[in-house]
């Protein structure tokens, strides 16, 4: 018998399509409103656009908590299906609703500095900032998936959420980091590299470490 | 056949505050087990170890001959579950669901499944929010018979319905299980339901297995005694009584293993048997509970 996972993704995938689809469209907006609007607009764009980046990682909490808050686990957990192939499923449907509006939002962002006359040299220094959210959303993803606790997937919720002010502020201090944002094109230095490295690295490991805990579940429903 | 559909031996799962303790169970293939128990006995708890949902601490337990938790994927393509505690999406619509499990079901009977929805007065373009809880039921039901599955595990199915909707779904389910091959373990902690359906009994109280037999033998085997006695004299607890309550010149004797002769031994003790009664299967689970509670205590 084949694995259930796509059937999960799908099911998933149809019930909450228009978050997603909203978050593209706010997005959109905000670059809109970066493009055509000057001085303060242009900022306002900006800082809606890294609003919908971080509301991205609502999602989790949908998709996930409201299956048990709901009462929905049992229903699912009924269907041929093993603890691990579930969490596999909620990670894919998760990653693809995050991923999606993510990448169109990015690619439509590096499009605007691209065509604008903004330095491409900003560009390694945005790739930087706009990887966090999804680091932000995977953590948020994860505790939802493995705690199964309201308590604890809210609270990291609002901690990762106050947490980004901070974390781009101390991101965009780092000696380096900005130093070629100036230039007419994009310089990997150093310390744009160990960056990416670094949230790549985070990245891959709550993933592993995501599954490696569901896998060693005992209780499930 | 003599298969167990399923079979559960010395299995243990301990939490904080409960422990489901050294538990044996059989339902042989193509028999309809009512599963009986107080709220809190461990039913649910056993039932989520046979689906794999929880890991038993010790204890080997196979369902449609694999081994559970590790074969829970390959036993739930032919397991069907239904729990009160079970809820569909409530935004999406019963027509959403049924194409969801038919996709995934390739023994999804379509038919039977339009005729399960015409028998329940169900609409599939209904959302489920818009349901009533016997309709939810009712619904949950469906998606589970009309996959056609081996076994059909049942917890609870019947609690908070009305006596209509109580006697629709006990109705399909006694249809059902004319299908030889099928086998019911059905939980419940009303009586009446699981004697209507049921030809194996188990009891289960505080994580232990009471007792455990067909439904014709419990009937046969448990008998109340009513009796008169004469000023002062004390009856002795004869071999399968199981409770003697004795107040004045009455005495009552419950047996869980009436002989013929048990009467006769009163009269020879001095008593007069006024009559001997049949029990209904929630007078025997009560006596059964008791008894049980009583030996734990001494």
């Amino acid at each position: 018998m084949n694995s259930l996972i796509p059937a999960l993704v799908r099911k998933d995938l149809q019930m909450i399509w228009v978050f997603p689809t909203l978050a593209v469209a706010t997005g959109c907006g905000a670059l809109a409103l970066f493009r055509l609007g000057g001085g303060p607009a242009a900022i306002s764009g900006i800082i809606a656009f890294f609003v919908v980046l971080v509301m991205l990682g609502v999602t989790p909490n949908v998709l996930i908590m409201n299956e048990r808050r709901k009462q929905t686990l049992a229903f699912v957990m009924s269907l041929p299906v093993s603890a691990s192939q579930y969490a596999i499923a909620k990670l894919a449907t998760a990653l693809g609703m995050f991923l999606v509006p993510w990448l169109v939002l990015v690619g439509l962002a590096l499009a605007l500095i691209v065509g604008s006359d903004t330095p491409n040299g900003i560009i390694p220094l945005f790739l930087v900032l706009v990887l966090l959210p999804l680091i932000g959303f995977l953590v948020t993803t994860s505790v939802a998936i493995v705690t199964e606790s309201d308590t604890w997937s809210n609270v990291t919720m609002g901690a990762v959420n106050i947490s980004y002010s901070f974390v781009w502020i101390t991101v965009i201090s780092i000696p380096g980091l900005l130093a070629d944002g100036g230039s007419p094109v994009p310089v990997w230095n150093r310390t744009i590299l160990t960056s990416l490295v670094i949230e790549l690295g985070a990245i891959v490991t709550i993933l592993g470490l995501t599954l490696y805990l569901q896998s060693r579940k005992r209780d499930f429903v | 056949m003599t298969e167990s559909a399923i079979s559960m031996r010395g299995v243990r799962k301990t939490y904080r505050f409960f422990a489901l303790d050294d538990v044996d169970l059989d339902l042989p293939t193509g028999h309809i087990m009512g599963f009986i128990g107080p709220n809190g006995a461990g039913k649910s708890t056993a039932i989520r170890i046979l689906l794999g949902l929880v890991h038993q601490d010790r204890g080997d337990v196979r369902v449609l001959g694999h081994r559970m938790p590790a074969g829970q994927v390959a036993a739930k393509w032919d397991i069907g579950f239904a729990s009160e505690d079970m809820r569909l999406y409530d935004a999406m619509t019963l027509g959403w669901h049924m194409r969801f499990i038919a996709s995934i079901y390739p023994a999804w009977d379509k038919a039977y499944s339009e005729m399960l929805l015409k028998r329940f007065g169900l609409v599939p373009e209904q959302k489920i929010r818009g349901l009533s809880h016997g309709q939810r039921v009712k619904a949950g039901l469906l998606l589970v018979l009309a996959r056609r599955p081996r076994l059909l595990v049942l917890d609870e199915p019947t609690t908070g319905l009305d006596p209509v909707a109580r006697h629709e779904i006990l109705r399909e389910l006694v249809s059902v299980v004319q299908d030889e091959g099928r086998s019911v373990l059905f939980s419940s902690h009303h009586t009446q339901d699981v004697e209507q359906i049921s030809d194996q009994i188990t009891f289960i109280d505080r994580g232990r297995i009471i007792d455990s037999m067909d439904k014709e033998t419990y009937l046969d085997r448990w008998r109340r005694l009513r009796m008169e006695v004469p000023s002062g004299a004390r009856l002795p607890v004869l071999p399968g009584i199981v409770k003697l309550r004795q107040n004045g010149h009455l005495a009552i004797a419950t047996a869980n293993a009436f002989r013929p002769d048990l009467p006769l031994a009163y009269e020879n003790a001095g008593a007069r048997v006024q009559r001997v009664e049949t029990m209904t299967l929630e007078e025997i689970f009560v006596a059964n509970v008791e008894q049980s509670r009583e030996e734990a205590t001494v």
